[in-house]
């Protein structure tokens, strides 16, 4: 009990003093909050000679709270409601074929590069963010560290280059760029680009959501399916 | 002191959704995260758009702390060093193209169903 709280404490002491970190290097993506403080966390564990297992067993309160913490989310959905409604079926057909296009990409790509199993059932949710990947990944009994990790990693690499990529192709319209950056860098994409354009970072912030969400209500029924 | 105060009930209203999920998934054996029933639940509501105002501070606050959540799943990611190891070149070849790939046919998309901007 009074282990579960040091350990729920001393993450969230992390990930606060990460965040502040990545704030006093200017928010680059490469500086993602949540790598910053498992860095700390793992640290700070091999110091203290805790074994990884019994700070996975005692931190559970905090990883439990993902599941409200998902439900919270229907607030982001929400509070770009007008963006939808304005263009729903645009937004929806986007947003959800793109979803599919990143995970069915994953997987194909994944499979052509002969990749071990886990990383195979790992990448198949890259696309989306984290806390949907891992919510997805323990539903269906996948490799959820792994996964996690993978998410955070396409987030800052979808940050860098999908920009870029858009400016080379002289994609230049401003929902169908958010859209684009929402659905394949998720949080990290979004959070890139609310600090120079917060309207179009909403609309990254609606595309990372309702590809979560879709995700989360259509890859664990077909999961035996995708992952044979 | 306060603040707690206003933020409860948010709270409060996040974790029985997502043990209504969890109990609504079990019972009907829906094989989806029951905390996404919670969520759809969570926002059908919102979009009738009645009497839950009170809930948005809590709700915010879940929100703001997610990152911090998910560093219990990654911390664990040391079992998966050798698959990492083994893997890191076609892994990383992989996350570039397809991130790639879908911002790219997200933006198409968009464009071919008639969105604008």
């Amino acid at each position: 009990m009074i282990e579960s709280a040091i350990a729920c404490a001393a993450t969230l002491a992390a990930f606060a003093l990460a965040r502040a970190l990545s704030a006093r290097a200017g928010n680059p993506p490469w500086a993602s909050p949540v790598l910053i403080a498992a860095l700390l966390v793992a640290g700070g564990l091999a110091l203290a000679g805790v074994p990884i297992a019994r700070y996975s067993a005692t931190a559970l309160p905090l990883r439990w709270l993902l599941g409200p913490a998902l439900v919270a989310l229907a607030l982001v959905i929400d509070a770009n409601r007008a963006a939808l409604r304005a263009q729903a079926l645009p937004v929806l057909v986007a947003v959800g074929g793109g979803m599919m296009v990143g995970v069915g990409s994953a997987i194909g790509l994944a499979r052509l590069l002969g990749l071990d199993g886990q990383l195979r059932d790992a990448v198949a949710v890259k696309t989306l963010s984290t806390p949907f990947a891992v919510a997805i990944m323990t539903a269906t009994g996948g490799p959820v560290a792994l996964a996690a990790a993978i998410a955070v990693l396409t987030g800052v690499i979808g940050a860098l280059l999908v920009p870029p990529m858009f400016d080379a192709l002289r994609i230049t319209g401003v929902a169908a760029r958010a859209l684009g950056l929402g659905t394949a860098a998720h949080i990290v994409g979004t959070d890139w680009l609310t600090r120079r354009d917060p309207r179009a970072g909403g609309l990254s912030a609606l595309a990372m959501a309702l590809a979560g969400t879709l995700a989360a209500l259509l890859l664990p029924p077909a999961w035996a399916w995708l992952a044979r | 002191m306060r603040g707690l105060v206003e933020m409860a009930p948010g709270v409060g209203l996040c974790v029985a959704l997502a043990l209504a999920g969890d109990a609504l998934a079990a019972w009907v054996r829906l094989p989806v995260p029951g905390a996404i029933l919670g969520l759809v639940a969570y926002l059908l509501w919102l979009t009738l758009g009645r009497g839950i105002g009170w809930s948005r501070r809590g709700a915010g606050l879940l929100i703001r702390w997610i990152g911090a959540m998910i560093v219990p799943a990654l911390v664990g990611l040391q079992a998966y060093a050798a698959v990492l190891a083994h893997g890191a070149l076609p892994l990383a070849m992989l996350l570039v193209v397809t991130t790639l790939l879908t911002a790219l046919a997200t933006a198409l998309l968009y464009r071919l169903a008639g969105g604008r901007g």
